[in-house]
């Protein structure tokens, strides 16, 4: 393949070259190498008629999705499994939708994290709204993120204050 | 008595991890003062009985949060206690521990709702198991917390149900943050998960542990020596 061919990131837009298998601008994961060892070992058993195929890079976006929970499926080395596995079976998945640009993206995380307590409110609805995109897994991804980050900053926030309010208090007369 | 009494002080101990424990800002129960203020009684309440209700009806794996008007709706009832801490703290308005109770309430019971499917949602799959199915859900997980919290403002709950509520609700939120944490950002096996979790759960207790020995306890004895 020549080395200065390009593709579009799926994820950023961003052009990149075409064999990259992480998005150097985004950093998502466009392709993992495939352990073939790893998916006969814990597949080829278990996948029914019409699962065949379903851990091929070229799955389209037409196609089920493979996670895991899907009824009448059953995984005999869910225990040892890695997580990412559910992640490298569906990140070509994405909608013709824009993808957020990065820029918005910082832009938000910052404006949650900077204002306390309402900020992370807002930063929590916003990725209720951002996780609810049915068809966008960059939105989705983010939106997930978003909503860890404004939890966990929510509290830290609280306690935060709290301990402030009892040193102000302590010192007040 | 004498076991009411060795209760009292596991419970202090665990409550002075993230509590000033000032009296005159603490409900009482069977004769003593319990473990947290009315605040954060309010509060670690609404979390407890958040994930009593996630674990039976065995949503603690959700993917799917809940709806925007849910989420909206839970969101603005965690404002309450913002403003009722803020203001009375800085002395705009006077509160009572019925108001702190209320208020925490509301604000802790959204927490783990949010919290689980924070950990499980998948930005690629199908996130079947919705956290609550339907605003009667979110009615009855409410009316509980605020049963709960009725019963131990007129100090029908006994001392050790209050005391246990408030430890499980609290290693059950920090564990669970933990566990949220590690969970999007590891990759490792389920085994490999838990035990981080584990010890990170343990180290935030001890960070807890440092924080209130060497800030919150010399704070509330300067507040009660005045």
């Amino acid at each position: 393949m020549d080395h200065n061919e390009l593709k579009k990131c799926g994820f950023c837009g961003e052009s990149i070259p075409a064999n990259a298998t992480r998005c150097p601008y985004c950093a998502s994961i466009l392709e993992l190498p495939v352990d073939d060892s790893f998916a006969r070992d814990g597949d080829a058993g278990t996948d029914g008629p019409g699962q065949e195929g379903q851990n091929d890079f070229s799955t389209g976006p037409d196609q089920q999705y493979y996670t895991g929970s899907q009824p009448g499926y059953q995984d005999p080395n869910t225990e040892n499994r890695p997580y990412y596995v559910e992640r490298r079976q569906n990140t070509t998945q994405n909608s013709g939708k824009a993808p957020l640009g990065n820029g918005l993206k910082v832009f938000l995380t910052l404006l949650f994290a900077l204002l306390p307590g309402i900020g992370q409110l807002a930063g929590i609805i916003t990725a209720i709204i951002f996780m609810s995109s049915s068809d966008d897994s960059d939105r989705r991804s983010f939106g997930s993120a978003l909503l860890v980050a404004n939890l966990i900053l929510f509290i830290l926030a609280c306690l935060g204050c709290f301990v402030l309010a009892l040193i102000g208090q302590s010192f007040a007369l | 008595m004498e076991m009411d009494l060795l209760l009292k002080e596991i419970f202090d101990l665990a409550g002075s991890l993230i509590c000033h424990q000032l009296p005159e800002r603490s409900l009482m129960a069977g004769g003593l003062v319990l473990p947290v203020c009315a605040r954060d009684m309010g509060i670690y309440a609404g979390i407890f009985t958040a994930f009593a209700y996630l674990a039976v009806t065995r949503r603690l794996g959700a993917q799917r949060p809940p709806g925007l008007a849910a989420a909206v709706a839970m969101t603005v009832m965690m404002v309450p206690m913002m403003l009722d801490g803020v203001l009375s703290y800085a002395g705009f308005i006077e509160t009572n521990n019925t108001a702190r109770l209320f208020t925490g309430l509301f604000f802790g019971l959204p927490v783990p709702i949010l919290l689980v499917p924070a950990a499980n949602f998948s930005a690629y799959g199908h996130n079947d198991r919705p956290v609550l199915k339907s605003w009667t859900e979110l009615i009855i997980v409410y009316g509980a917390g605020i049963l709960i919290c009725a019963s131990i403002l007129h100090g029908l709950m006994p001392y050790a149900a209050a005391g246990l509520m408030y430890v499980t609700g609290l290693l059950a939120l920090i564990s669970r943050i933990i566990f949220t944490v590690v969970r999007r950002s590891s990759t490792g096996s389920k085994w490999r998960i838990r035990t981080v979790t584990v010890l990170g759960s343990a180290s935030a207790l001890i960070f807890l542990y440092v924080l209130s020995s060497y800030i919150l306890q010399p704070l509330k004895e300067m507040l009660l020596a005045r």
